[in-house]
């Protein structure tokens, strides 16, 4: 009896899960939501750049992690498109060229900025880190065209933009390293980086905040729920976050659970050996 | 409630709900076929890639008259030399060209990027409880992996061989803390996948 109230099926817990998840989804609790000490860094410095400064946006997430890191994206593109940053859009993941085009057409497109003056969609290109590495001689070179295949040296948002050091700041949205990013661009020009990674990477990477490697590190769709916050602009993590907080506090009572069925056995076969 | 009309929204929706179907029904029929289904298309999609990259770096330059891509073509090419029984030794020149390359621009900036700002950004000032905890669990981290006897002894008789078990607390507090952070990461992707259920399929 005590073995089946301590090793329950793991279907019941799964299903218990997903109750959990389901429940605040359909019927939101309004849990409030207390922007971090990172995702204030990142929305302060945005919020201190100057009309007409430019971003460049890298996505290097695949499509598996773009439940969590999407909302990040879409938060902090409004809040460039808010402030008139001219934006430089780029992929190193082949199957996100299509979504990059879809967030700058919610985004960018939305707000009615006009493309190859204000924002950029410079599509896929290859060769991660030797790639950033070379943009820091030549943007042009790397890109050649933009997504649609027109001649970059045709748009005006071009003018007076060579190379990478030629932009204000980098926004990296990614699930598989900083270290490249921080490598070629922050370390060889000093340029200022945003992160934005999933939460597996945070606790990695937070170290490159406290170094001033990065400006900030936005963790996870609650760095987006944060951020969504900060903009005033609720979209899809603020709505997620709900689940996610009952989510974990159903983990944690399972984990003390099974915790105190551990040790209530550990007690047990004391009590029958002696 | 409106249940969406879009056929690509319910194929979504068909393919999710087969993929949760392993969680209470281990190894379901639509589980398999969706897996199967899965891997087939991913590798119709890098086999698109692949010729993609192949005509915009390869075919459209050479096209345009940039003859010094032929260079990295043949290297790329002597990486397939590899199959032929015999001749494999070739493959090791753009090996390690590729090796070569990768290390030399990964390492130009590694040691300011990973070494030199990390061990600056360690020595604060030891004004507050924060800086000196985390001091402290720098030196009892390092003093962990002294793994040699002869270290350990020596610290042993300085006093200091709570330093390494003080160190072995901190990393299971750093690992417990990316534990932490990897259930939230799979909590959202399930969020993800619950909402577009909830929302873009069933309208709720």
């Amino acid at each position: 009896m005590q073995n089946r109230l301590f090793n329950p099926d793991k279907r019941i817990t799964y299903l218990l899960l997903l109750l959990v998840m389901i429940f605040p989804l359909i019927n939101p609790l309004g849990i409030a939501i207390k922007p971090s000490e990172n995702t204030l860094l990142a929305y302060n410095y945005v919020e201190g750049l100057q009309p007409g400064s430019t971003m460049i946006l890298f996505i290097d997430f695949g499509m598996g992690q773009s439940a969590e890191l999407t909302p990040q994206v879409i938060a902090s593109l409004k809040h460039f498109s808010d402030k008139g940053l001219k934006l430089f859009a780029a992929t190193q993941v082949p199957e996100m060229s299509t979504a990059l085009t879809g967030y700058l057409a919610e985004t960018y497109g939305a707000a009615n900025k006009e493309y190859g003056v204000d924002y950029v969609d410079l599509g896929y290109f290859a060769g991660a880190e030797s790639a950033i590495g070379a943009m820091g001689d030549s943007l042009i070179d790397v890109f050649k065209a933009d997504v649609n295949g027109t001649d970059l040296t045709t748009l005006p948002i071009f003018k007076s933009i060579t190379k990478l050091p030629d932009i204000n700041v980098m926004f990296a949205v990614t699930a598989s390293g900083t270290i490249p990013f921080i490598r070629q661009a922050n370390a060889k020009f000093g340029m200022p980086i945003i992160f934005s990674v999933n939460a597996v990477m945070g606790p990695a990477n937070v170290p490159y905040v406290q170094s001033g490697q990065a400006v900030s590190v936005l963790v996870g769709s609650t760095g987006a729920a944060e951020y969504e916050t900060l903009i005033n602009q609720p979209g899809t993590a603020s709505a997620a976050m709900d689940a996610q907080s009952l989510a974990h506090l159903v983990i944690i009572l399972l984990i003390v659970w099974g915790n105190i069925g551990y040790f209530l056995e550990q007690r047990r076969n004391k009590e029958k050996n002696a | 409630m409106q249940i969406s009309q879009d056929p690509i929204v319910w194929l979504a929706a068909f393919v999710t709900i087969s993929i949760f179907s392993f969680v209470f029904w281990n190894d379901s029929p639509f589980y398999k076929y969706v897996q199967s289904a899965y891997l087939g298309v991913a590798a119709g999609v890098t086999v698109v890639v692949g010729w993609n990259n192949i005509k915009n770096q390869v075919i459209t330059p050479l096209t345009n008259g940039n003859y010094t891509i032929i260079i990295p073509v043949l290297l790329g090419l002597l990486l397939l030399i590899r199959y032929i029984p015999g001749l494999n030794w070739v493959a090791r020149y753009p090996v390690a060209v590729l090796v070569a390359g990768g290390a030399g621009l990964g390492l130009a900036n590694t040691v300011q990027a990973q070494f030199v700002s990390q061990i600056k950004a360690g020595l604060k000032p030891l004004n507050s409880i924060d800086n000196i905890l985390m001091f402290v669990g720098l030196l009892a981290v390092i003093a962990f992996f002294f793994l040699t006897g002869k270290t350990t002894r020596a610290m042993e008789r300085m006093k200091l061989g709570w330093l390494p078990r003080f160190g072995r607390i901190v990393l299971m507090v750093a690992f417990g803390a990316s534990f932490g952070t990897t259930v939230m990461g799979r909590c959202s992707i399930l969020i993800g996948r619950l909402q577009f259920l909830l929302t873009d399929f069933l309208g709720l």
